[in-house]
């Protein structure tokens, strides 16, 4: 009964469209109160705020925004853009194929996809349209490619994951390695069937000497440099993940100083580094009041208890949780939707015998779709946006590499090795 | 900065009115000043690693101090502010759907009701600290860091927010009532609430 | 009869052997004593909340009964626990269980100026094997072997100790801990030898040393006195005798356990542990003398007995 009432209030507060954090309070603080009465609540309510961001590791959230904060103000991405493009020179589909490499590029420096989507806006979409690119083509490239952010480490939703689930951060930005390098292919594989299908959409670039390709590599060093403080120390071992935050954030900074960062610029990405930080909290908070209620009510333990018990295989309600995934990243946000979920799929997947970083990673794959499904997604909100394009002409631009998305997913279902390898040479 | 150009403030609740221009202020200060703790972090942070790593110093102080005074600071004082911005993600596909004071009305109730549940965090965890205060608790360890300051930055950053819950609050009340759109202060981000809708839909 | 259903919460993982030699004890004792008029909800691994959030939660009503770590209370709400930490005071975990007993019931002065104020009793007073020190790259056959490691340790009086011995305290997280030996970035950990064992420190930390505490972690369960007020008189003597036999089953494991922990990583060669001889403890208590002494002083300003908890506690685990 109370469930019930919960659940309804926070659906309700959703679409009225209050903010998810407040929402979340507010049901679950509604909720306490019906569940244990008036003491209850306020105790819970008195707690919560100091257990929302007590913990060391959650440096990481602000850290790696900042990263990426400083890498844009710094210009580094129309580098990596140059970079690529000389590269893909007049391969079918060059510059498209370019982008999703900047994404890549860009993912392994940036831990947001929406961030990552816009910077990809500005950087590349108007090199496609002077260069005669079908601009849906174009649009639904950056949009996609914007999204290997979130699972080439850095990667914000991994962290908070990991955060939710209680796993080692390191382990599953490690995991997202592989999967973020498959995605890549994906998005190229489909670039060329795109360009097949209509050559015209993609008119050849111009080639550049091998000489001019290997010149643009003096510009890769910082991005290396970035890169390896991130990555490389992650997997070695060598610092924590949240040591190797501050000093990939402490490198960008010294990096966009070198080229000339105005200090006005240095402090439009802390604020915004702030803000984004700061909404990420606050959900957190929210969903600690939420998630205190459904503890109380038992909800998730029976709701467990009942699917493991019930006869339905392991395989089908994996399906199904995915498909709840695809239909709720369509109205959703990653973050709130991983933080509304994660706390109650997680102990499911573990006792379906499923590995819980190989399913991180495969919801996180999910998310990726989420950003790009009408009616909510953001990242095609950030491009039409930036591109002055009808959202419904990115949507569609997007579609197919929606498709090619959910294919890697079955792959993924299909080999978990895929994802789990990697981390396992892990010590 | 997100509202419309061209729409002169009316009331004192609304966008450019009097109370929503003094609380700005003091929250723009607090902006930059949270841009240093970050910094702060950072550096810090940086430092105790690379200290630990090659010189065999690590700054032993710096996990206490940021858990306990800087990551919150960072991470919830902006909270109002940030509600006041649109920054605070919602689902506002329905929202945008919705009559326009209709929607007012339902946002206006919303946050007026949630007012108190931030309100109560901020009573309580203010008491917390003023307790902590009185009996001098401080941190067991090899630097004393004192305990009510740590709660009063959470007791600050619930009582910012829920002053903007219940200002932004009133403010759609007031739209909804009237019928003015511009008398309201936006949630959503950049102040918009229709641009994104009549495209996608 | 009604039947009662209390909730108990803890931040252990149910593999935990604090979970399988304490909090599991008690729910089957409980249930049993009070012939299934008594039935628990289990809520392990911090699913009830977080670890340090806990005491607030029990305070609240949200759960009836939570396992608390001491050290996450030692530096604010009750800081008489805090003699947990004092470094020689506790060899024999029952010895410290029994102390531990002996201050917070009903009379005594951790139950009297800690507990009663924060509505507060104790129904299992968990401790856990003391620390000793397991270095990863030097051997200890001294004090002076101490100084300058850099050493993880739980915070604390814990800390001040570290430092007092002249070596270098860190705080990590325990999945870093490992990574760190390993680099060499951490040097030695404080804790006891079975916690070593079960986290595999012993392949970095191929040094230790014991024979003198640096301190006991505890883990009690607590619950809110109006809570326990409100049930009937056949369930608190219910709860009562499964919360000691609880304890006192996990005290037994816990010194076999530390025994049998230092015996296999010395016998199977994969550390070197050092005892302390009687010159080195006696040195080790000059050193250290500072600590409890600072602490009771401190205490005492803030007008907490201080001293008559500590005299209680040392009579206590002397007695016998
Ligand atoms: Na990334
Ligand atoms: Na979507």
């Amino acid at each position: 009964m109370e469930i019930t009432v919960g659940f309804l209030l926070l659906a309700v507060l959703l679409i009225v469209g209050l903010p998810v954090s407040v929402a979340l309070a507010l049901a679950g603080g509604v909720g306490l109160y019906l569940v244990g009465g008036l003491q209850l609540a306020t105790g819970i309510l008195a707690t919560t705020p100091l257990g929302a961001v007590h913990s060391y590791e959650f440096v990481m959230i602000p850290m790696f925004i900042l990263m990426a904060n400083f890498i844009v103000a710094s210009g580094i991405s129309e580098e990596m853009f140059d970079i690529a493009k000389k590269w893909m020179g007049r391969t079918p589909g060059g510059l498209a194929h370019a982008t999703a490499l900047t994404g890549a590029a860009f993912g392994a420096i940036s831990g947001s996809s929406t961030a990552a989507a816009a910077t990809l806006a500005s950087t590349t979409i108007p090199g496609m349209v002077k260069q005669g690119y079908d601009t849906r083509l174009a649009s639904g490239v950056v949009a996609i490619s914007g999204t290997l952010a979130m699972l080439i480490p850095p990667s914000g939703a991994m962290i908070i994951y990991a955060l939710l689930a209680d796993m080692s951060v390191a382990k599953l930005l490690i995991a997202g390695v592989v999967p973020g390098i498959l995605v890549t292919l994906a998005i190229m594989l489909t670039i060329l069937f795109l360009v097949w299908r209509n050559p015209e959409h993609a008119p050849a670039a111009q080639s550049y000497g091998w000489w001019e390709k290997i010149a643009s590599l003096r510009h890769a060093w910082s991005f290396i440099l970035l890169f390896s403080m991130v990555t490389v120390v992650i997997y070695t071992g060598v610092g924590t993940p949240t040591e190797a935050s501050a000093m990939g954030a402490l490198g960008a900074f010294l990096l966009a100083l070198l080229r000339g960062t105005s200090f006005r610029q240095f402090v439009q990405a802390g604020v915004s580094t702030l803000e984004a930080s700061c909404m990420i909290a606050m959900i957190f908070l929210g969903a600690q009041v939420f998630v205190y209620f459904l503890t109380m009510t038992q909800a998730t333990q029976s709701l467990v208890g009942w699917l493991v018990d019930s006869q339905i295989p392991s395989l089908a309600i994996l399906i199904a949780i995915l498909a709840i995934y695809l239909i709720l990243g369509c109205f959703m946000d990653l973050i709130a939707m991983l933080i509304l979920t994660v706390p109650i799929v997680t102990p499911l997947m573990l006792q379906l015998g499923y590995d819980p970083i190989w399913f991180a990673v495969i919801t996180i794959v999910m998310g990726e779709i989420g950003v790009l499904t009408p009616p909510l997604g953001i990242n095609v909100f950030v491009i039409s946006k930036y591109t002055r394009l009808p959202v419904g002409e990115v949507f569609r631009g997007a579609f197919p590499h929606v498709i090619a998305h959910l294919i890697l997913v079955a792959l993924l279902v299909a080999f978990p090795e895929l994802v789990l390898w990697l981390p396992s040479t892990m010590n | 900065m997100s509202e419309k150009q061209g729409s002169p403030p009316r009331g004192p609740f609304g966008p450019g009115g009097v109370l929503d221009t003094a609380v700005r202020q003091v929250e723009t200060v607090l902006l930059y000043l949270l841009c240093l703790v970050l910094f702060v972090m950072m550096v810090l942070i940086a430092a105790d690693a690379l200290g630990r790593y090659s010189m065999n110093r690590p700054l032993t102080f710096t996990v206490d101090l940021v858990t306990m005074y800087l990551l919150p600071a960072a991470m919830l004082l902006p909270a109002g502010l940030v509600l006041r911005r649109g920054g605070h993600i919602g689902v506002d596909l329905f929202a945008m759907m919705m009559p326009r004071r209709l929607y007012h009305a339902l946002i206006g109730l919303g946050l007026l009701a949630s007012a108190p549940i931030f309100w109560i965090m901020t009573h309580r965890i203010a008491l917390m600290a003023s307790d902590s205060l009185s009996q001098k608790l401080v941190a067991t360890g090899m630097v004393p860091w004192p305990i009510w300051a740590e709660q009063a930055i959470f007791a600050l950053a619930m009582g910012l927010f829920t002053l903007r819950a219940l200002h932004i609050g009133v403010s759609q009340l007031v739209a909804a009532v009237t019928g003015d759109s511009a008398q309201a202060i936006s949630i959503l981000p950049d102040g918009d609430t229709r641009e994104h809708s009549e495209e996608a839909v | 009869q009604d039947s009662v259903t209390l909730k108990l919460a803890t931040f252990l993982p149910p593999s935990h052997y604090g979970v399988t030699q304490g909090s599991q004890v008690f729910i089957d004792e409980v249930e049993e004593l009070s012939d299934g008029a008594v039935e628990i909800e289990f809520y392990p691994a911090e699913q009830a909340g977080k670890a340090r959030q806990l005491i607030d939660l029990v305070k609240a009503g949200a759960v009836d009964i939570a396992e608390i770590g001491t050290g996450y209370v030692s530096s604010g709400e009750l800081p008489l626990l805090g003699v947990l930490e004092v470094p020689g005071l506790v060899e024999d975990v029952c010895d410290g269980t029994r102390a531990s007993r002996a201050i917070g019931e009903p009379g005594g002065p951790l139950y009297e100026s800690d507990l009663k104020p924060a509505g507060l009793r104790v129904i299992s007073y968990y401790v856990y094997a003391p620390y000793g020190a397991a270095a990863s790259r030097r051997q200890i056959t001294s004090v002076e072997d101490l100084q300058g490691l850099k050493m993880r340790n739980a915070g604390g009086l814990m800390e001040l100790t570290v430092g007092e011995l002249g070596a270098v305290p860190v705080k990590l997280t325990s999945p870093e801990v490992t990574q760190s030996l390993q680099r060499g970035t951490l040097d030695a950990v404080m804790m006891s030898f079975a916690a070593v064992e079960t986290y595999g420190y012993d392949e970095f930390a191929h040094y230790g040393s014991t024979g003198y505490s640096m301190g006991t972690p505890g883990v009690f369960a607590m619950m809110s006195e109006a809570r326990y007020q409100q049930l009937p008189d056949e369930v608190k003597a219910a709860v009562d005798e499964a919360g000691k036999r609880a304890e006192e089953n996990f005290c037994r494991f816990s010194v076999e356990d530390e025994a049998r922990a230092i015996r296999d990583l010395q016998e199977s060669g994969r550390m070197e542990i050092y005892t302390w001889s009687e010159e080195d403890v006696a040195q080790l208590e000059e050193t250290l003398a500072s600590i409890s002494e600072d602490w009771v002083d401190q205490l005492e300003a803030r007008g907490k007995p201080a001293a008559e908890t500590l005299e209680t506690f040392t009579a206590e685990v002397n007695a016998e």
